[in-house]
């Protein structure tokens, strides 16, 4: 394809092609969700971590998790 | 519950029922959390909505943290005195013949002395200590509700001995099952004792599977005939090959660890599902094809069979398809590309543990994991038990499961997508064709081979399933996610019939090269239409 086309075919947003994105990106949030909570939750205090309602930042942000994982498995040897 | 040496049930039937019913009663009037997975009720409990949490293990730091004004109470007394349900941990110390000197048995008793001196900070736990210094310790008596305990000690009653009891016995795993359906609702304390006397007779009367003479532990599981790496190679056709010295000489260093790791233990696979080998003790005569026999008659066998069928049937098809929408998506949409190869494909990066117990601790708990969370600030309250309820526990298995490996079929359909010829769709453009008839008769016709290859690597994939079930649900509720591998490794490696686990190995083995054998045909018969 020349690069003219390619150009061509980038420019044009169509309401399929936009439908497609919209599609694309709620995938991608469907799919990145469960990590970014896992990595929220990591940073909370461990006391808030089964808080309920849903709340993204505990109280305040904390290593707290990652240097117990750190200490446990003696990770600094 | 069992007579004296094990042989015969001796249940009280009043007594039982009386605390059967007050079980009920926990539930039936709002004291304890109805759903009774341990994340959730610890989550509730910690809520400060139930005053019980009544569940697995007894962890007192735990419940540190709750909104209520104690972290654990007693539970009333049923007849007369306190009682408390308990097992003991134990702790093997090697020892070794030749070291029988002063200074291992001092290391020994320099241990149990450490266990003993920290006996206080063990009770704060939760644990009621057995040594009688203790019970008198004013440090001990000054942890309040735990010390009120002391005096269960003195009314140990031991579980009699039989092949079955135990701590996480085939007993303790099918009355818990029993059990916790009283507190759920799903059995009434009437219903649950029957059943559990059924159970219990069910038992005793079946025999002791043999334990025998100790042999080499081979790994048995069944090595299903080809793996997720090897992706399909393009077949050649037509070459006559030839063998020649210095050809099996090139792969002679293959073939020797082929044979060595993959010949070998299939073919002594074999031999063990012949005999009654055990990996506990003496024996292993051969004993024909009456593990066979067993297998086929064990519902257990079929019932984690069609499990494993079942979740291969529910994960494929998901699998195939969103892999190739998003790789259509990806493949379409030119911008931000590598948003979607790593919003996709970073699932499959993680180990299968890290994927179990993310689930199993962060999304699926009930009330506080994720998805409950996310369901409620939409205003959804839809009280599901991901894991716990025997409707939902499959399909959030698959869930999971599609969310962690739909990268790899989006991968190579993606792969697939960008080898299309540029060509075919200028020249359908000219021809006038739109864009529906451009994905109808282009795209999807040349995707063809690429979802052959997709449909056989994922159907072999998926009943291989094992991890996650093991890690999420350890085959629950009530064994109804438990797939045949988890049986095949649980009477293996845990109830040590390594025979007749075998045989239930190369039952499941048939399965999956019949499986094949059809994908072949299937794959041939289309590859020839398309020709």
């Amino acid at each position: 394809m020349s690069a003219a086309a390619e150009a061509g075919r980038k420019a044009r947003w169509t309401p399929g092609r936009i439908a497609m994105l919209v599609a694309a990106a709620v995938l991608a949030v469907a799919w990145l969700l469960p990590l970014a909570w896992a990595l929220a939750t990591s940073l909370k205090p461990e006391g808030e971590t089964t808080k309920t309602p849903l709340e993204w930042f505990g109280s305040k942000i904390t290593f707290d998790a990652y240097r117990q994982v750190w200490a446990a498995g003696d990770l600094g040897r | 519950m069992l007579t004296e040496g094990g042989k015969g049930l001796a249940l009280d039937d009043a007594k039982a029922l009386k605390v059967l019913d007050y079980m009920a009663t926990l539930t039936s009037e709002g004291l304890m959390a109805r759903r009774t997975d341990y994340p959730g009720a610890i989550g509730v409990f910690n809520g400060g909505k139930t005053a019980f949490h009544l569940n697995r293990e007894w962890e007192v730091s735990t419940f540190t943290n709750s909104k209520l004004p104690f972290s654990m109470t007693r539970v009333p007394a049923h007849f007369g005195r306190p009682t408390a349900q308990a097992d003991c941990h134990s702790f093997v110390l090697p020892h070794r013949k030749d070291r029988t000197g002063s200074a291992s048995d001092e290391a020994a008793h320099t241990f149990v002395a450490w266990m003993l001196k920290h006996s206080v900070d063990w009770a704060k736990g939760g644990h009621v200590p057995a040594y009688l210094p203790t019970l008198s310790d004013p440090d001990y008596l000054a942890v309040q509700p735990q010390s009120a305990y002391r005096d269960v000690i003195d009314d140990v009653a031991l579980d009699q001995p039989a092949w079955f009891a135990g701590s996480a016995s085939p007993m303790w795993i099918e009355l818990g099952a029993v059990f916790s359906g009283v507190l759920t609702g799903s059995r009434t304390p009437g219903g649950a004792l029957r059943e559990a006397k059924y159970r219990l007779r069910k038992l005793l009367g079946t025999r002791k599977p043999a334990r025998k003479r100790r042999r080499r532990m081979t790994a048995t599981a069944v090595a299903a005939p080809a793996a997720r790496d090897e992706a399909a190679a393009p077949r050649t056709v037509g070459v006559r090959r030839r063998w020649t010295e210095h050809g099996l000489l090139f792969i002679a260093p293959f073939l020797l660890v082929y044979a060595l790791f993959l010949i070998w233990p299939l073919a002594s696979g074999v031999g063990m599902s012949l005999s009654s080998d055990n990996i506990a003790g003496t024996g292993g005569e051969f004993i024909g094809f009456d593990n066979y026999a067993e297998a086929l008659k064990d519902p257990n066998v079929w019932s984690s069979m069609w499990n494993t069928v079942w979740f291969t049937i529910l994960s494929t098809v998901p699998l195939v398809l969103t892999g190739m929408v998003l790789a259509l998506l990806a493949h379409h949409l030119r911008v931000v590309q590598w948003l979607w190869r790593l919003s996709w494909f970073a699932p499959f990066l993680l180990p299968s543990g890290v994927v179990g117990l993310l689930f199993l601790w962060v999304i699926f708990p009930s009330d506080f994991g994720f998805a409950d969370q996310l369901l409620a600030s939409f205003g959804l309250h839809p009280g599901i038990g991901w894991l716990t309820d025997e409707r939902y526990a499959m399909l959030s298995i698959v869930l999971a499961t599609v969310w962690w490996t739909v990268g790899f079929n989006f991968l190579l359909y993606l792969a697939a997508l960008q080898s299309i010829p540029q060509h075919l769709y200028e020249a359908a453009e000219l021809d006038g064709a739109g864009v529906r008839q451009r994905l109808l008769r282009i795209t999807l016709p040349m995707l063809r081979r690429t979802t052959g290859v997709v449909v056989v690597l994922q159907v072999l994939a998926s009943l291989k399933i094992f991890d996650q079930v093991y890690i999420m649900t350890g085959g629950g509720p009530d064994a109804s996610t438990r797939p045949i591998l988890q049986y095949v490794y649980q009477e293996g490696f845990t109830g040590y019939r390594i025979g007749y686990a075998s045989a239930v190995s190369y039952i499941f083995f048939a399965l999956i090269v019949i499986v094949s054998l059809v994908q072949l045909r299937l794959s041939r018969r289309n590859g020839e239409e398309s020709k």
